[in-house]
């Protein structure tokens, strides 16, 4: 063992002090951040970041290392909270969601621009009989003559072995048989090599058949082939290049190891994908007119239809919502079919029809099926309307509903109030009845009609009807008064006849009078002066509406006609040539006698009297001298009669008026030598 | 997915395209053996719920005038040596063919199949020699395309050799 001294120890250390005693210090502080998992922690911290974007710079080496870990960080956070790695993309899934269905959605509607532009040309049509005689879709012929060119398979080929590690196709190109393709390209390639002594590392590039040609770039480790249709710009071949490089540099380990396993391979695919192009001849810029035109019609027509179809569902609507607001009617259920419907409910046949709203709209009858069950609405309007139809209420019958009462007043006959009270329960609506104010009959007993009246009461019409005989006063007061009773609307007594005290004329007994329907009827004989009383005494009798006097005979009138007959049967007879008759004084007196009483009847009766006094002659003798004869005989009798008394104003004479007929015998010319009398009652004479 | 190229070697007409016909699924027609000296093929195996694509290389057959390219064989996993039990000589090609092989490629797995096995009566392989080539681990099956003999079984057989190298 060395053993060393106290002084020389200090010395040491001292010396050692003073040589590396500063940096001592460093290496202790170092010594204590490495011991200090924190400290080393913090330092680490601040040179981390700026360590790891100096190594980005420098390459893709810690990006790789760190592969492994990131990818089992993510697979760890998703397995213990995926909503936490759902919520982290959802920012990013959106717009990329969004951009993906926009460049589907602008290629869809770039393919469907072509297919319009070409369907209606004459290209089109030759297009369209390529189509049907091949039997590809028009769409695709189209799309084959419209194409530039098209990447439509890409084959990563290991270039050891010919076996496909990744493969990618368009959706139409479906292939089973790509690991045959990429091995037969290989071989190929490997025969091209060996039959034209190609120097090291150049090979195949491209193999070009008609308008069909596959591209090939190569590797030291793997093939990218890619099948063309059409011409394509060499830019392709620039982006393949760059896609063999980066899955050369991504994979290397991986195919410089491959075997057999193609699974590591699988993430090609994403590396691979940019190089599916293809491009499109354009013919010009923008869309064309006729596109356009077309667009436009298609346009017009979807909106045509929108619109047709919005008003029809506005119509239907409209129509609903009015059979809705209709009392008596329930819209169960609503069926759309197209343009017809078919609504379900319930309705009251009270309700309206409701056909007549539909002609309220534009909407087709025909496209409409009402499917409607029958049921009794509890709406007030249809239990009143129920009630008047079950009901038929006589007419002076007054019905009121209050809530679920039903109040019956008002007058009707024992029948119809029964079936009044009969039929009320039935009416749906209606649950209790209040009829104490409808009555069967009515009480007539103060019109007190006399025996002979018969009073008639039709409650349902409420009119009463008077017949028989009573007098004038009961009836008189029963018309003032009937139509004041409570329930009678209308009163007749026209066939009422009014029983009059006939005694009240003062008839004398020869007269019989009777009073038939107002009409009065006198009989027998009486005096010019009862009969004129009787005349003007019936204005005041209202019972009396006329007189019949066609069978009553005016005493006074008959005794003046009996002295007039007398009077005109007289004649005084004179001689020949005579003027005078001394003879006759008994007759003058018997003449005046007659004069006297005609003139005083006639006064009595107040009518003016004449009595003409008629000369004759016989026809012996001139005519003119007959005339003065005739005159001179006539004033003769008239001077006598005055003599008498009678008033010469009650006279007329009258002498021959025309030559008298040649007599036959003597009797006849004394027959013609005479004076005779007529009377006139009430005019004067004619001279 | 597992794939593996698999070349079928042997000499001119002992029967390889009729050990592929019927029994692998084919897109290309005979004469690109004539032409390009090769024709592809493609069959699926499935062995202990492992399904192995296996790309056939059918390489045109060699004779006096053909010689099998090189370059074919580069990358293959195993190989199918066919002979004609009717003629002894395309078992020395086979052996030949083997040896090539080996110098290529390496030593990979490979079964040897004798054809035409149902004309027992024309057969001129000797059977001493099969049995000796068998001795040295050589894996041979007796084949006959005409009645289906044992090709399933071959190309199972190879399969299985190439499962084991996984």
């Amino acid at each position: 063992m060395n053993e060393t001294r106290p002084t020389e120890l200090s010395e040491f250390d001292e010396l050692r002090r003073l040589l590396v005693g500063p940096n001592i210090e460093k290496l202790e502080q170092l010594a204590e951040k490495l011991d200090s998992p924190e400290k080393l922690s913090h330092e680490i911290g601040g040179i981390l970041p700026q360590a790891m974007k100096i190594s980005a710079q420098q390459g893709d080496r810690l990006s790789e290392a760190m592969i492994p870990t990131v990818e089992e960080i993510v697979r760890l956070s998703i397995k213990r909270d995926i909503n936490k790695f759902a919520n982290a993309l959802f920012p990013v899934i959106g717009p990329a969601i969004r951009k993906s269905i926009s460049e589907t959605f602008r290629q869809m509607m770039q393919s469907l621009n072509q297919v319009l532009e070409y369907g209606l040309s004459w290209q089109g049509i030759k297009w369209r009989l390529e189509s049907i005689r091949t039997g590809i879709p028009f769409a695709q012929i189209v799309l084959l003559h419209s194409l530039q060119f098209r990447v439509e398979q890409a084959f990563l080929i290991h270039r050891n072995t010919g076996l496909l590690l990744s493969h990618l196709e368009l959706p139409e190109n479906q292939s089973q048989n790509a690991d045959m393709v990429s091995s037969m390209l290989s071989a190929i390639g490997d025969f091209v090599g060996d039959s034209f002594d190609v120097k090291n590392r150049q090979a195949l590039d491209s193999i070009q058949v008609g308008d069909f040609s596959i591209w090939i770039e190569q590797s030291p480790d793997a093939i990218l082939a890619v099948a063309i249709r059409g011409d394509a710009p060499a830019s392709l071949r620039a982006n393949l290049q760059q896609a063999l490089e980066d899955i050369q540099s991504q994979f290397e380990p991986e195919l410089n190891s491959f075997r057999s396993d193609t699974a590591p391979f699988e993430a090609c695919r994403d590396v691979l994908q940019p190089c599916m192009q293809s491009g499109y001849i354009t013919k010009q810029e923008g869309i064309p007119l006729k596109t356009k035109l077309i667009w436009l019609v298609i346009f017009i027509l979807l909106a045509y239809w929108a619109i047709s179809e919005l008003y029809l569902s506005m119509q239907q609507r409209d129509y609903i919502a009015l059979l809705e607001r209709e009392p008596g009617y329930v819209i169960t259920q609503v069926k759309y079919n197209g343009d017809s419907m078919t609504i379900r409910g319930l309705r009251d046949p009270l309700s309206r029809n409701p056909q007549n709203y539909i002609a309220l709209t534009t909407l087709n009858t025909d496209n409409i099926q009402l499917l409607f069950e029958p049921y009794h609405s509890l709406d007030r309007p249809f239990i009143e309307q129920r009630m008047q139809q079950i009901l038929q209420p006589p007419q002076y019958v007054k019905l009121e509903i209050k809530g679920s009462l039903l109040k019956i007043s008002g007058y009707a006959s024992p029948q119809q109030v029964t079936r009044l009270l009969t039929m009320a329960p039935l009416i749906s609506g209606i649950d209790q009845i209040d009829s104490s104010q409808l009555s069967d009959r009515i009480d007539l007993s103060e019109l007190n009609p006399p025996p002979g009246v018969k009073l008639a009461l039709d409650l349902d019409k409420g009119h009463l009807q008077a017949t028989g005989s009573a007098l004038q006063d009961w009836i008189e007061r029963t018309r003032a008064k009937a139509l004041s009773i409570e329930g009678i609307r209308s009163y007749d007594d026209s066939q009422l006849t009014s029983a009059f005290d006939l005694t009240l004329l003062n008839a004398p007994a020869s007269v019989t009078l009777s009073l038939q329907n107002g009409i009065l009827s006198a009989r027998g004989q009486a005096s010019d002066g009862w009969i004129k009383t009787l005349q003007s005494s019936i204005a005041s009798y209202t019972a009396i509406r006329q007189l019949d006097t066609t069978q009553l005979i005016n005493i006074d009138t008959e005794k003046l006609q009996q002295q007039i007959q007398l009077l005109e049967k007289e004649m005084v007879f004179f001689d020949a040539a005579a003027s005078y008759n001394y003879d006759a004084s008994d007759l003058f007196n018997h003449l005046a006698s007659l004069a006297k009483k005609i003139v005083l009847l006639a006064e009595q009766l107040e009518k003016p009297v004449e009595i003409m006094i008629q000369g004759h002659s016989d026809s012996m003798g001139n005519f003119q001298n007959n005339v003065f004869l005739s005159i001179e005989r006539a004033e003769y009798v008239a001077q006598h009669l005055v003599n008498s008394g009678i008033s010469p104003r009650h006279l007329q004479i009258k002498g021959l008026e025309a030559p008298v007929e040649k007599e036959k015998s003597l009797a006849e010319q004394r027959y013609n030598r005479r004076v005779s009398f007529s009377v006139s009652i009430g005019k004067p004479f004619q001279n | 997915m597992i794939k593996m190229k698999v070349c079928m070697l042997g000499a001119f007409a002992v029967g390889k395209t009729s050990l592929v016909q019927q029994y692998v699924n084919s897109i290309f027609s005979e004469k690109y053996q004539t032409t390009l000296g090769v024709k592809i093929d493609k069959k699926s195996v499935s062995i202990n719920d492992q399904t192995l694509e296996l790309i056939l290389w059918d390489l045109a057959g060699e004779d006096e005038f053909i010689e099998v390219r090189s370059s074919y064989l580069r990358g293959s996993s195993g190989v199918i040596l066919v002979a004609d039990g009717t003629r002894a000589e395309t078992l020395d090609i086979a052996l030949m063919l083997k040896q090539k092989v080996d110098r290529e490629v390496g030593e990979i797995p490979f079964i040897l199949l004798v054809n035409k096995a149902d004309l027992a009566d024309n057969w001129t392989i000797d059977q001493t020699r099969l049995e000796q080539l068998k001795q040295d681990g050589w894996f041979i099956m007796l084949t006959s395309a005409k009645d289906s003999a044992n090709v399933e079984d071959a190309y199972l057989a190879l399969a299985t050799k190439l499962q084991q190298t996984l």
